[in-house]
């Protein structure tokens, strides 16, 4: 006697159920760094151009600044570093894992902790060397990547799917 | 023919010897032997007599008349209906009754209409009965998508949920989401993922296991 197959879910799968506290995936991850670039970026933009306007109306001199200019660099790499930093420590996600919903939390689940964010931060350029370290994200089962696995961090979902749903059913 | 003196001068020739049978007859056996026989054929007379006069008796009383004088409810109350109780095997009774055929007599409608539903309900303990209920079993069962369609449940949560922004946002992830699981199931395919592996981390997804 063969035994009965359950019949298969016809919803999908981000619906079938929660996937709040699961693993990321590749697309949502890099698209929050997508939106994570543009935000910092804009906002360096946003900083630099207030802070030059300041230094003119201070100095009574036009300041510009070259785009190759290493102090310029210097200085967003520091912005970079505060901003995933900070962001990480303090809230366990940036702007752009906000939008995606999507936060980073410890391996074994609890919150990251300020340390955790540090090392996370300081090892993430590393994770962009021939893009060799996002490699782990499609190919490891708990979707970690380089910069993770050093600091001993996942990133995992944290909206509720199914209370999208429900709200896009209620709007129809 | 031999008559009852003649057996019982044999009897005693038989027992004494034939030279010894005059001394052993005792002339009061005769006197005895022969009051026997008059007293047999005299019960027996009565008994023919006293049979005839119950005859002539029933035939001439009214025993519907008789009948008739006796005051059965006077007669009932002093029986003890105890002690005639106390001597009928119940079991046996009931081994007879064919309950089947019993029951079918019984107007169930009519019966329960003389049931007071209010007093059964008062001694109903709701809060074991509701104890007893495995809510998250009950609301496993309940089709979410269909109660915020079809119900005001629906017009709730689209009044509470708010913006144009939070509904892009969902659509947005939910494209990511979908774009995730699209991208993990080739990858398995081509990686050869056999075993789907934990789905988050272990304290999130017991968490979450758990009610």
């Amino acid at each position: 006697m063969s035994i009965p197959r359950p019949a298969a879910d016809p919803r999908p799968v981000i619906v079938a159920e929660n996937l709040q506290g699961h693993y990321a995936g590749f697309v949502s991850r890099f698209a929050g760094f997508a939106a994570d670039s543009g935000v910092s970026t804009c906002l360096f933009l946003a900083g630099l151009a207030a802070t030059t306007f300041a230094l003119g109306v201070i100095t009574g001199h036009t300041v510009s600044w070259s785009r190759t200019s290493p102090i310029v660099f210097a200085v967003y790499v520091v912005w970079l570093f505060i901003y995933y930093a900070y962001s990480w420590g303090a809230f366990s996600r940036t702007v752009g894992m906000a939008l995606l919903g999507v936060r980073v939390v410890r391996a074994d689940g609890d919150g990251l902790g300020p340390r955790r964010a540090v090392i996370r931060t300081l090892a993430f350029p590393f994770s962009f060397v021939l893009g060799l370290g996002f490699l782990p994200v499609l190919l490891r089962q708990d979707r970690r990547a380089l910069h993770d696995l050093v600091a001993g961090t996942a990133v995992v979902y944290s909206w509720d799917a199914r209370g999208a749903r429900l709200r896009s059913l209620a709007h129809k | 023919m031999h008559t009852g003196a003649h057996y019982h001068l044999r009897r005693v020739k038989a027992r004494h010897g034939a030279g010894t049978y005059r001394g052993a007859v005792d002339p009061l056996d005769g006197l005895r032997f022969a009051r026997k026989r008059v007293n047999g054929s005299l019960e027996t007379l009565a008994h023919d007599i006293a049979e005839r006069l119950i005859d002539l008796l029933l035939d001439a009383v009214d025993l519907n008349a008789v009948l008739r004088e006796i005051d059965v409810n006077a007669l009932i109350e002093r029986v003890d209906v105890n002690r005639v109780l106390d001597r009928v095997d119940v079991n046996r009774v009931l081994d007879r009754v064919d309950v089947d055929r019993l029951l079918g007599h019984v107007d169930v409608d009519r019966l329960l209409g003389h049931v007071d539903v209010g007093r059964v309900l008062d001694r109903v303990d709701i809060g074991a009965l509701v104890d007893r209920v495995d809510v998250n079993a009950v609301v496993s069962r309940v089709d979410m998508d269909s109660l915020v369609q079809e119900t005001d449940l629906g017009a709730v949560i689209a009044k509470s949920s708010g913006s144009v922004a939070s509904n892009a946002l969902d659509v947005v992830r939910s494209q990511a989401v979908g774009l995730d699981t699209f991208t993990a199931r080739w990858v398995g395919r081509v990686w050869r993922h056999r075993h789907p592996g934990p789905p988050g981390p272990p304290k999130l997804v017991r968490e979450r296991a758990q009610p």
